[in-house]
């Protein structure tokens, strides 16, 4: 069935347990929710009825994050205020069967391909990524979105030193947007 | 609160941290805190977490659990603790892992 889903992050919500080393995110007040699993440390809450996307938490935060991006402890405050003027736009086509998530306006681009079924979306002026597609969705948007989530990981926790790839420029793209909050809600 | 572990851990539940944190943010863990005391005493598996070894995972799996005004019919619940002094950082409940855990340390 086609959708087009457009979300704001206007009301999100951030906690640090100093004592637990824990980042709490959310989307309104915490909610009851279960947890979609990318890392142990990496957890994607999903609230069950009605199904809503309301947060995610990163247990570990500074210990993990003060090794791979400690821009981002520090920038934190600012990245949530990023976040909450950001717009989720992600749009299903039965024809094609296709799933397009963007975050940055519509401007002239093209796709390059990332992994068998999953297209980066590139402008054409600085080749900057600003979205993605997965075709092939019903049958493998799981699988594509797992993929995805786990090129971002793994380029995180990369050796140093490893030659930079597209899942190097995907990562990047996703953490100026603070858009690891935006590709989870997509997984949702 | 202190509970020994499976695995001879001495694990501590403070009261105002599961309340103010743990709770307040994963607010589905109100009805099951003895669930979690007894995931610490009595879980399927003991793991390393992948990214930080010094925390350790217990791991129970559940069935029929309530979330919010929902029941779920199959998850796991996953409690995290500091190896160091068995502090017990936070807990969830899983529906989908995507990476598996770290080692598991127990059973060995």
């Amino acid at each position: 069935m086609a959708f087009v889903i457009e979300q704001g992050f206007e009301d999100a919500q951030h906690e640090y347990d100093r004592e637990g080393d824990v980042l709490y995110i959310s989307f309104g007040p915490p909610r009851p929710a279960v947890a979609l699993t990318v890392e142990d440390w990496l957890v994607i809450r999903i609230s069950p009825s009605p199904p809503h996307f309301c947060g995610f938490t990163i247990i570990g935060f500074k210990k993990i994050f003060s090794c791979i991006r400690p821009d981002l402890i520090q920038e934190l405050p600012e990245r949530i205020d990023r976040l909450k003027k950001a717009r989720l736009h992600v749009v299903y086509s039965d024809e094609t069967d296709t799933l397009t998530y963007r975050f940055e306006e519509e401007q002239p681009s093209y796709y390059e391909r990332f992994f068998d079924n999953i297209y980066l979306e590139r402008s054409l002026v600085g080749s900057e990524i600003v979205g993605f597609k997965i075709t092939r969705y019903t049958e493998q948007g799981e699988s594509a979105m797992e993929k995805l989530l786990s090129s971002i990981v793994e380029a995180l926790f990369a050796a140093p030193g490893t030659a930079p790839g597209p899942a190097d420029a995907l990562t990047r793209a996703f953490l100026e947007h603070l858009d690891i909050g935006k590709l989870l809600s997509v997984a949702a | 609160m202190k509970i020994l572990t499976v695995d001879g851990l001495e694990a501590l539940l403070d009261e105002q941290h599961w309340e103010t944190h743990v709770v307040a943010h994963h607010p589905e863990l109100v009805p099951h805190k003895n669930l979690v005391i007894e995931t610490l005493k009595r879980p399927e598996g003991v793991y390393r977490s992948k990214r930080d070894p010094t925390t350790r995972i217990y791991v129970r799996k559940c069935v029929g659990t309530l979330i919010g005004a929902t029941v779920v019919e199959r998850t796991n619940l996953l409690v995290f603790v500091r190896e160091e002094n068995g502090f017990v950082v936070t807990a969830y409940f899983a529906v989908a892992m995507w990476h598996g855990l770290g080692e598991r340390i127990w059973p060995s």
